[in-house]
């Protein structure tokens, strides 16, 4: 249905995601009447099918977004919309989508995996040899590469 | 030597063409209407005549051309041909009086008659293909020396469209829709719209029966499994779709701000144009009709250096220098290509994708330079071959399979460019609408005609809000009121016929006149944003 989600994450970088929510003040009866409205941000990842809380950041001026900025990269993270009540507990308001940040490093898995294009079937080749001293080349080739770091961006601006 | 034994490795040329739909009959010259008239005079038509001269010296050249379902409609659209018409009239008519204004300037005045003939050869190029630059595509598409691709509908940066999968699989199914229309036959490849690709995207390139697509940097080095042999390899995605990494080394030599060719002291300054130079009285009947300074195209100065103070931009001296970075560019890639060709197992190559208005537009003589790379590449002394994604793809044997990582060709690899403070107010009203679109999409299955039109100019106006180009503007701070009111009056157009389809209370005469002004996709069909499961 539509709005149903109130809470909505997208990825920014590696290490830094954007959500916006929309929030209805009234629909929390724990909420005293006249105190603050109080909301956070649990941010959570999930890994094999396990969630786990790794930051609560507190929403303030009545923003309805956030930027959030994580420590590490190449994750599935969602986050809860929750508002802390009058007596300490938290009310969960939202629930975002998941989201799967980018690697912000080369992969550590080193297999080589082919598709035989006429066949389309798919093979490991293993013959690590090969593999070694082409990593090795490839490697240092673009690390010296990467050494220089300049942005290298693209599109001319529109207008003046 | 035969070629089996000089060949080291492979360069693919890769032009993304581009300017979002910037059509405007309810306004009065339009400013942002140039855009495109520029990019066709200074960029698209140049180019051509390259295309052109390199087919009648028999140069067997290959180069790849993206062309985004905007800039395809508006090349095509009547009114925009019939005011670019008057622009090229009226550029010709200034460059003449600047050939009596500058009558006691030697170096002013022999710019002054460069510019009057290069117009006049414009403007015969254009009439040459009767007035439709799609002309001159499918001719060189059909004689095979330009591999054409196609783009996002509205060049909408898909990983920030993705909170619903309709709205990415509508902008893919379009592009391929419109580019089959437009070229007579499916394309091959894609450009994501700012390289821009996210995990599962795939997925819907595949449903579309796109083959490739071309990717930053990153999102080959950063893959998964790692690639064995980096950005000189394709990978293949898990979903059967390939991949292929900008190379770093060709994208710093033309982009980088220090090292660039463009920024080059002999070439022609883009910035001190006469429109802004020369007095009211005198440059009045060549700007915008509310008196606003404008470029003109006519631009007497080359860079010079860092200095306010420019000398007079020499053409020669110029096409001298065009020569010098084509063959500095060819001497890198084979000594790439000599260096790498030894630890591979297939033959490598190279992908150089660029924006085709940074040919001419941005660098007034990147067409040369392109016409010098193609030309002196087809030369035996080189240990390379110009290709095409597909022409390479299809000597591949097999393709290392590997899951890019999520990046953009933007600054710092990632989308924030298009998702900052700046803009991030853009995405909530777009999902907003997108929501509501899938809605309609799934509900009226048996619409009236009138309901049908609104569906679909509902589609056609969230479509255009999507345009990437709106959030890079407001970012870049260019043209950021425009590019703010085209959302926002988008936005408003699509939440107007939302309220009047469900109220039932279509304003036709209303109706009528939004579908002329947003006329983008004649054919659409609102049902492409029917969930899949309904």
């Amino acid at each position: 249905m539509y709005m149903e989600d109130k809470i909505t994450l997208m990825v920014q970088s590696a290490h830094t995601l954007f959500c916006y929510f929309n929030v209805d003040t009234h629909k929390n009866d724990k909420v005293m009447p006249g105190s603050n409205f109080n909301l956070f941000l649990k941010v959570c990842s999930v890994e094999n099918g396990i969630e786990k809380e790794i930051k609560t950041i507190e929403i303030k001026d009545n923003a309805d977004n956030w930027y959030i900025n994580l420590d590490l990269d190449d994750m599935d993270v969602f986050v809860k919309l929750v508002e802390k009540n009058s007596d300490n507990t938290y009310h969960t308001i939202g629930i975002s989508n998941v989201v799967t940040t980018p690697r912000n490093y080369p992969s550590s898995d080193r297999n080589v995996y082919y598709l035989n294009i006429p066949n389309k079937s798919m093979e490991l080749n293993t013959d690590k040899n090969i593999h070694s001293s082409s990593a090795e080349f490839f490697d240092s080739y673009f690390y010296e590469l990467n050494k220089n770091n300049e942005t290298v961006t693209s599109r001319g601006n529109y207008g003046r | 030597m035969e070629d089996s034994e000089r060949i080291k490795g492979y360069a693919a040329m890769i032009l993304h063409s581009h300017i979002p739909f910037v059509r405007h009959p309810d306004m009065e010259d339009a400013l942002e209407e140039r855009w495109l008239f520029q990019a066709m005079s200074e960029s698209y038509i140049p180019l051509i005549q390259v295309f052109d001269r390199l087919i009648q010296d028999k140069i067997n050249y290959k180069i790849t051309l993206s062309l985004t379902p905007p800039l395809m409609t508006t090349l095509e659209d009547q009114y925009l041909n019939e005011r670019f018409i008057k622009y090229l009239e009226n550029s010709i008519k200034l460059s003449r009086e600047e050939i009596v204004r500058t009558k006691y300037n030697k170096e002013e005045n022999k710019l002054a008659y460069f510019y009057e003939k290069r117009f006049m050869e414009i403007s015969k190029t254009y009439y040459k293909y009767n007035g439709n630059l799609m002309n001159a595509f499918r001719k060189f598409d059909r004689l095979g020396y330009i591999e054409f691709i196609t783009s996002a509908a509205t060049h909408g940066i898909l990983p920030l469209l993705s909170i619903h999968k309709e709205s990415v699989s509508a902008q893919v199914r379009l592009g391929v829709e419109t580019y089959t229309e437009k070229m007579g036959h499916e394309p091959d490849g894609i450009w994501l719209p700012e390289c821009a690709y996210s995990y599962s995207l795939d997925s819907i390139l595949k449903e579309n029966n796109l083959k490739y697509f071309i990717t930053e940097s990153t999102g080959v080095l950063n893959a998964s499994p790692k690639p064995l042999y980096g950005t000189f390899a394709p990978i293949i995605t898990p979903n059967g779709v390939i991949a292929l990494g900008r190379d770093i080394k060709s994208s710093r030599q033309l982009w980088s701000s220090t090292q660039g060719y463009p920024g080059d002291y002999n070439y022609r300054e883009f910035y001190r144009d006469i429109g802004y130079d020369l007095p009211m009285e005198y440059i009045a009947p060549y700007i915008n009709r509310n008196g606003i300074r404008i470029d003109t195209g006519i631009k007497y100065y080359k860079i010079t250096g860092k200095t306010e103070e420019k000398l007079y931009y020499d053409r020669e001296k110029a096409m001298g220098k065009v020569k010098e970075h084509a063959q500095h560019f060819i001497n890198e890639r084979n000594n790439e290509f000599t260096k790498i060709k030894p630890h591979m197992d297939g033959m490598p190559i190279i992908t150089c994708p660029y924006d085709t208005e940074l040919f001419g537009h941005w660098w007034y003589e990147g067409p040369e330079f392109i016409e010098s790379f193609l030309r002196n590449s087809a030369k035996k002394e080189n240990v390379y071959k110009l290709t095409t994604p597909s022409e390479f793809i299809s000597k591949c044997k097999k393709i290392q399979c590997c899951s890019p990582d999520p990046s953009s060709w933007g600054e710092n690899g990632d989308y924030s460019v298009w998702l900052n403070a700046s803009n991030s107010w853009i995405y909530k009203k777009i999902h907003s609408c997108a929501d509501k679109m899938i809605n309609l999409s799934n509900n009226y299955t048996n619409p009236s005609e009138i309901e049908e039109r609104a569906l679909n100019q509902a589609a056609r106006e969230l479509l255009l809000a999507e345009s990437s180009d709106w959030p890079f503007i407001i970012k870049n701070n260019t043209a950021s009121e425009y590019a703010s009111k085209r959302v926002n009056s988008h936005i408003e157009r699509f939440e107007k016929i939302y309220n009047e389809i469900i109220s039932n209370t279509v304003d036709i005469n209303w109706l009528l006149n939004v579908e002329n002004i947003d006329n983008i996709f004649p054919k659409i069909n609102f049902r492409i944003y029917k969930s899949q499961n309904k």
